[in-house]
């Protein structure tokens, strides 16, 4: 299915009627709402979207999908060039990705800048540890799309690199670095990736370090730039109001402008982690507290991937899961709690939950946490829970393909990750699971031993944690509402 | 550059915009008898739908003491209702699929789910039924406050960004109630009234005053007899009288210091300008988009190319103006300082002062005008890939008392927009009686 001599694949939203039916939700039996009784399995009509992927003569490899409702495209392509490949001099990465459009021959930074604004153009730029990204959303009328490829091309293959916008850069760079670095959530993220890979450019900020940026010249940056914006290691992903034959020709006018050196890739670095698990940030000014645990996970290839995914997303995903339901519907504790699987060493992923709280409860909280997490890990999801995330997932997938923005989203992780061309993959892989192969994933990668955690907050004396206002729910009356003297339920 | 050149692109570049302004997509009004509006947009190019509902209450309706209200309101519309249990909304909205939040913006407050066309009646419903037989129970109450000043010290309190902008607009607006925090101050959050609360929620969640805006895979057959199923059956209540937040005629010059933790150091400015709903000419304000535009709206506009690219006085700078408030609005500009810093704050500010005298005094080049205008009307296609941004700006004219097909004949209103009207209308608004500043020193941490 991976394989791009494949070519093509159709995405339906709602692949069969057994899905649609599966999407029935779980209040039906119990919910007051008349209209949930009355939902027919309607037959949903499928945006029939087809994924065309194919490898430019240069080795890029390319997915298109055709949308024609509007008068409109999105390009994004990507290289294998973040800041995990810095090498010696950290900060490379950085400083060779905003130098790109500084200026190419003939338009320096202000008229690069002047010339996407006079055509309608918006462009965007990205960089993380693993890839460096450029977006750009252009009207399709050729009198725009034309000179607005001819630029976007230009910008990744020909960018002058001077030695005049060095110095600028590195200062835009070091400003970049002192913004993230005044934010706690940042610091605490920062943190945990210190204590899981201490000798490894994945626990340095991405923009750099201030004595790698000094050491930077603009021969490293020419070299960089030859080495890791080539053809071979890039990725075009293509998403709305072209032809097959236009795709094809702007995949094809990219590929051929970049550089295809002899190909001396290095493999990305990875990572072992330190001995130590545990973090704190002493920063005063704070009214809250950062907390976050880590731990890390498996690649998005990986079989047990999706059994993962779906154990994050009942912990800490939407706004029903377990760790919001504790800390914020009963006890009041915090505002949101994020879960995230994160990019990590070696192409693996990294777990993380991140909240914030009170400072005088953040002891507290955070013990409350690592429990509920090593619960989780003990006794696995209920099938109350894993029903719950399928039939959300199987409702809302018709989101994924609606909009040029969301496929092009959907499409950009395929190409990413090399995953089958299917803009539904991971939501058909969850619908298949049992709360036994939940667990059984979770046995196999996650431990409650491993979890790294890191505050970043201030201390002060600490208060214990209140008992919830409101008597906790068993599962059995999840749907049911608690005992309330102001109202009785019908 | 070459100008031929790109005035000719320029022009060209109206062409799609015009043919989607030619045939917008079929788009219906009607009203509810209880006073519930309701606009339907037509949008099949997926099995999807967007509902929002809007009411036309905020923070600029609330008064001294009591500011917050209308946002915790919107937290505590899902803690329970005659057919909900607390949170049971959200947790059905969540396995129904729905792309489900709430805002509450600075006039209005709106509630918007976004899912297969199918549970579009489930959605109203839940809506129907939240807006007329919410619990808002006391000991609820107490519970979410604790949710909520942990939302204000995430969003605002330690973020000093975000910290400093609340403080300068109560500066910016001089005597107008938007200077209110969206979130409210702090002190007021410690003291929320359950009673207030409830008188809050009767008073301002009427039908009338609300507006329903569908945008989707849908069409008026399928979506007035479900509106009228559910929501038609609400009683007809007194809408509330809604105060136009205006500025003082000559709100005059004023400055604010600030010291903060921040990297570098701020510079703030803004402009006591009208909105569209105030604007006595409707032409000043589509004037006033293109002065955002040219001057610090995109990358390439004059205070970017120029004070960031160019001389790098600035680490960045951006202007922004909202046009769609029901009261007067604000032409705003925030700025960071290079580091180190090339000149002072004072130094800055009268570098920004020469660019917009420069507005001000002479009209600019036909091709940077048109530069300005295909943004606009490039932004407008791209917005149509949003069924949810779609029904944003739909319901945004409403909201604020205005007829919705404005939007569909924004285009055109822009096209006639000429470079001597950017300058009239720069050396109209942009002046020093009505600016109001913001200088912001960098503090040591431990200070």
């Amino acid at each position: 299915m991976n394989s791009l001599s494949l070519l093509t694949g159709f995405v339906l939203i709602c692949l069969t009627a057994a899905a649609c039916a599966d999407g029935q939700p779980a209040q039906k039996r119990t919910s007051r709402l008349q209209s949930l009784g009355e939902v027919k399995a309607l037959e949903i009509k499928p945006r029939a979207l087809k994924i065309r992927g194919w490898k430019t003569r240069n080795d890029t490899k390319v997915l298109f999908v055709r949308t024609t409702d509007l008068p409109m495209f999105d390009i994004h392509v990507s290289f294998a060039a973040g800041s995990a490949r810095d090498g010696d001099r950290s900060g490379l990465a950085a400083t060779t990705f905003s130098l790109l459009n500084e200026g190419v021959p003939g338009k320096d930074l202000s008229a690069v800048m002047a010339t996407f604004d006079g055509l309608g153009a918006q462009w965007d730029m990205e960089i993380d540890h693993d890839r460096a990204m450029f977006s750009l959303r252009s009207l399709s009328d050729p009198a725009k799309r034309l000179p607005a490829i001819s630029l976007l091309t230009q910008i990744l293959s020909e960018p002058l690199l001077s030695e005049e916008r060095l110095a600028p850069v590195k200062h835009e760079l070091r400003a970049a670095l002192s913004a993230e670095q005044a934010e706690a959530g940042y610091q605490a993220l920062q943190r945990v990736k210190t204590l899981l890979a201490p000798d490894s450019p994945y626990s340095l900020p991405v923009y750099g370090t201030e004595s790698g940026l000094s050491a930077v010249t603009r021969a490293h940056v020419e070299d960089f730039h030859r080495r890791y914006y080539a053809a071979r290691h890039a990725q075009i992903t293509l998403v709305g109001d072209l032809t097959v034959a236009q795709a094809q020709a702007i995949s094809l006018q990219i590929s051929d402008a970049l550089p295809t050196p002899p190909d001396a890739f290095l493999a990305s670095a990875t990572a072992s982690p330190s001995a130590l698990q545990t973090g704190h940030l002493e920063l005063a000014q704070q009214q809250q507290t950062h907390i976050v645990f880590a731990q890390t996970s498996v690649p998005r290839r990986h079989a047990d991937h999706a059994a993962l995914y779906a154990a994050g997303q009942i912990l800490g995903g939407g706004s029903n899961n377990r760790l919001m339901n504790e800390l914020r519907h009963k006890r009041g504790r915090v505002y949101d709690v994020y879960g995230a699987n994160i990019n990590w060493a070696g192409g693996a992923g990294l777990v993380t939950f991140t909240l914030q709280t009170g400072n005088s409860v953040s002891a507290g909280t955070a013990a409350l946490v690592r429990d509920m997490l090593n619960e989780f890990l003990r006794d696995g999801p209920t099938t109350l829970e894993l029903e719950h995330l399928k039939r959300r997932l199987a409702n809302r997938n018709v989101l994924d393909s609606a909009s040029n923005r969301q496929i092009l989203a959907r499409l950009v992780e395929i190409n990413r990750y090399d995953l089958p061309l299917d803009l539904d993959y991971t939501v058909q892989q969850v619908l298949r699971l049992t709360v036994a192969d939940v667990k059984n994933a979770m046995d196999r990668h996650l431990s409650a031993d491993r979890w790294v955690s890191v505050t970043a907050g201030a201390t002060v004396e600490q208060q214990p944690l209140p008992e919830p206002e409101a008597a906790p729910v068993s599962e059995a009356d999840e749907s049911m509402c608690r005992a309330d003297t102001g109202f009785v339920a019908s | 550059m070459d100008t031929l050149c790109s005035r000719m692109l320029l022009f060209l570049g109206l062409a799609p915009f015009m043919t989607l302004a030619a045939t917008p997509p079929p788009t219906h009004q009607f009203t509810l008898e209880n006073g519930l509006q309701v606009l339907v947009r037509e949008d099949h190019r997926a099995p999807l739908v967007t509902s929002q509902l809007w009411f036309k209450v905020g923070p600029a309706d609330e008064a001294p003491g009591q500011t917050g209200l209308s946002h915790v309101l919107e937290h505590m519309l899902f803690k329970g209702s005659s057919k909900t249990c607390a949170d049971e909304a959200s947790r059905i909205l969540e396995s129904i699929g729905a792309e489900e939040s709430a805002f509450t913006y600075a006039d209005a407050t709106s509630y918007q789910q976004t899912l297969a066309p199918r549970y579009l009646g489930v959605v109203f419903e839940l809506m129907a039924d939240l807006m007329s037989t919410a619990h808002l129970h006391a000991d609820d109450l107490s519970t979410e406050m604790a949710v909520i000043r942990e939302e204000r010290h995430l969003r605002t309190d330690d973020n000093v960004n975000a910290a400093v902008l609340e403080h300068f607009s109560a500066l910016a607006h001089f005597a107008n109630s938007y200077r209110t925090p969206v979130i409210g101050w702090m002190h007021d959050l410690q003291q929320v009234d359950a009673g207030e609360l409830r008188h809050w929620y009767e008073s301002r969640y009427a039908p009338g005053n609300a507006v329903l805006v569908i945008v989707g895979d849908v069409t008026l057959a399928q979506v007035q007899p479900l509106a009228e199923r559910y929501f038609g059956v609400l009683a007809k209540r007194s809408v509330p009288r809604l105060p136009s937040p205006v500025e003082l005629k000559v709100p005059g010059e004023r400055q604010l210091t600030l010291h903060r933790e921040v990297p570098a150091a701020q510079l703030l400015m803004a402009f006591n300008v009208p909105g569209l709903a105030t604007a006595k000419d409707p032409r000043t304000v589509h004037a006033l988009r293109l002065i955002n535009a040219i001057l610090g709206g995109a990358n390439g506009a004059r205070l970017q190319q120029k004070l960031m690219f160019t001389d790098r006085v600035f680490n960045r700078i951006d202007t922004v103006y909202n046009q769609m408030t029901r009261g007067d609005s604000l032409l705003l500009l925030t700025a960071e300082l290079a580091d180190p810093p090339l000149t002072d704050l004072a130094g800055a500010q009268a570098r920004v002062w020469a660019q917009i005298d420069a507005l001000r005094t002479t009209p600019p080049s036909q091709e940077e005008l048109e530069r300005a205008r295909t943004q606009l009307i490039a932004q407008q296609v791209y917005a149509s890939d949003s069924i949810q941004q779609q029904a944003r700006q739909l319901a945004s004219y409403p909201t604020i008392g205005l007829p919705w097909r404005l939007l569909d004949e924004d285009a055109e209103t822009l096209a006639k927009v000429t470079p001597e009207q950017i300058r009239d209308a720069a050396a109209l608004w942009l002046t020093r009686e009505r600016l109001g500043v913001a200088h912001v020193h960098k503090a040591a941490a431990n200070e």
